[in-house]
């Protein structure tokens, strides 16, 4: 009976205690919380420590030099997407195109040593066109008789067929004539005009970085190229007015105005006689009308 | 006995004079162009022993201390190729092609060897000039 009655008294003890711990343990928190409010962090004056080391400032500079590195690396990154700018296209898009069509305009051979290289420039320096730099490339084609592609300021690609020039047994000048009248024509903006296709001006210069330029473009800005060259030409409007500016250019020097005369005769001949050459007059309409256009106006005397 | 030395003597000199005569690296340059060719001969018609790209180093050969120059063409040796390259193909810095300046650009191009071959071949086949100020 005694052993059950120290039982009993032992668990009421331990049923007490249980009640009272949390009461405890909630009062300790308190205290330890009233503790924590006593003593505060002060910030700042840790502030005020680490400004006086200079330690703030140090990290502000860390920090914007990353910045900047990332800046600069994200800027090289983007830039490697950079399209041709309008100043850099036109040279390399016409090679482009040369090289797309070696096989058609049969450039890969063996030429002829003209010595145009000194000649043309010669006659450029004589008409006053300077720092002009000229690649001329010589085709085995009489499908192309001659052409100038657009190119990049102060630079000039010409097109000069071989067989062309061995049919109508053309001199140096003839040639220098042919090529200045390619120039100007160029120089008239009639070529680039017919190959900015819709879209180009926003292509050029612009960025590809996370998203896509239109392939298409090259394509179709090379059928334009192709139209231009073996099919279309220009019309007679525009033969008119370079014709018409070749001979302000020319009639200063009478020998060069006499040869430019001259060789639109012996182009005229050819094309009338030569079944190679027929096409000649669907891509430079006309030989003879820009005669004509050369000859000095009677007027009627009333 | 003098013979032999005789013989001995002209051993040597011929065996110094090809020495002499080996060919070293004078400097390295880079081609300036898009695309290029490294020549068997110098001559723009000859051979292709090798197509290069613009900025790739090219090491100008010399010979008892003077850069080999045949016409316009350079005696040049690019990787294992011993060849020649026009004069007007090569700078002292490392220009900046299309290629550089747009590389995504160009890359997308996807040319072909062929046509970077051709490409090459344009450069040799071109007259030249540039009309100056007199």
């Amino acid at each position: 009976m005694n052993k059950y009655f120290r039982l009993d008294i032992f668990l009421k003890s331990l049923l007490f205690a249980s009640i009272l711990a949390p009461t405890y343990a909630q009062e300790k928190a308190k205290d330890d919380a009233v503790n924590i409010t006593v003593e505060p962090i002060e910030f700042d004056r840790i502030k005020q420590v680490l400004e006086k080391d200079r330690l703030g400032k140090e990290a502000e500079t860390k920090k914007n030099k990353i910045i900047k590195e990332k800046k600069a690396l994200n800027r090289k990154k983007v830039a490697l997407y950079d399209l041709p700018s309008k100043e850099d296209f036109w040279s390399f898009f016409s090679e482009y195109w040369i090289v797309k069509n070696a096989t058609v305009l049969k450039w890969n051979f063996k030429k002829p040593e003209y010595g145009l290289e000194d000649s043309f420039k010669e006659f450029l320096e004589k008409l006053g066109i300077y720092e002009l730099k000229f690649k001329i490339l010589l085709v085995n084609t009489p499908d192309v008789t001659h052409f100038a592609l657009p190119s990049n300021a102060n630079e000039i690609i010409f097109l000069v067929s071989v067989p062309f020039i061995r049919t109508l047994d053309l001199s140096k000048l003839e040639i220098s004539l042919l090529l200045l009248e390619d120039y100007v024509r160029l120089q008239k903006g009639y070529f680039k005009d017919y190959a900015s296709v819709k879209g180009l001006d926003s292509f050029l210069g612009s960025n590809s970085y996370e998203k896509k330029w239109d392939k298409s473009l090259l394509e179709k800005i090379s059928e334009k190229y192709d139209e231009l060259i073996f099919d279309k030409g220009f019309n007679f409007q525009q033969q008119y007015s370079v014709t018409t500016r070749m001979n302000k250019l020319l009639k200063n020097n009478i020998k060069w105005w006499n040869g430019y005369y001259l060789m639109l005769g012996k182009i005229d001949n050819l094309v009338k006689s030569n079944i190679l050459y027929q096409k000649y007059l669907k891509i430079y309409p006309s030989p003879e009308l820009q005669k004509n256009w050369l000859k000095p106006q009677n007027k009627k005397v009333l | 006995m003098i013979k032999y030395s005789k013989i001995l003597f002209i051993m040597s000199f011929i065996f110094f004079s090809r020495v002499e005569a080996k060919e070293e690296i004078s400097r390295v340059v880079y081609f300036n162009h898009l695309f290029g060719h490294v020549h068997k001969n110098p001559s723009r018609y000859s051979q292709s022993l090798s197509t290069i790209e613009c900025g790739h180093p090219v090491k100008i050969v010399k010979e008892k201390g003077n850069e080999i120059l045949s016409g316009n063409y350079f005696k040049v040796k690019v990787g294992p190729y011993l060849g020649y390259i026009d004069r007007i193909y090569l700078s002292n810095k490392k220009e900046k092609c299309i290629s550089d300046k747009y590389p995504k650009f160009f890359n997308s191009l996807n040319l072909s060897i062929s046509e970077m071959y051709y490409w090459g071949k344009l450069n040799d086949q071109y007259v030249q000039g540039e009309s100056k100020v007199q």
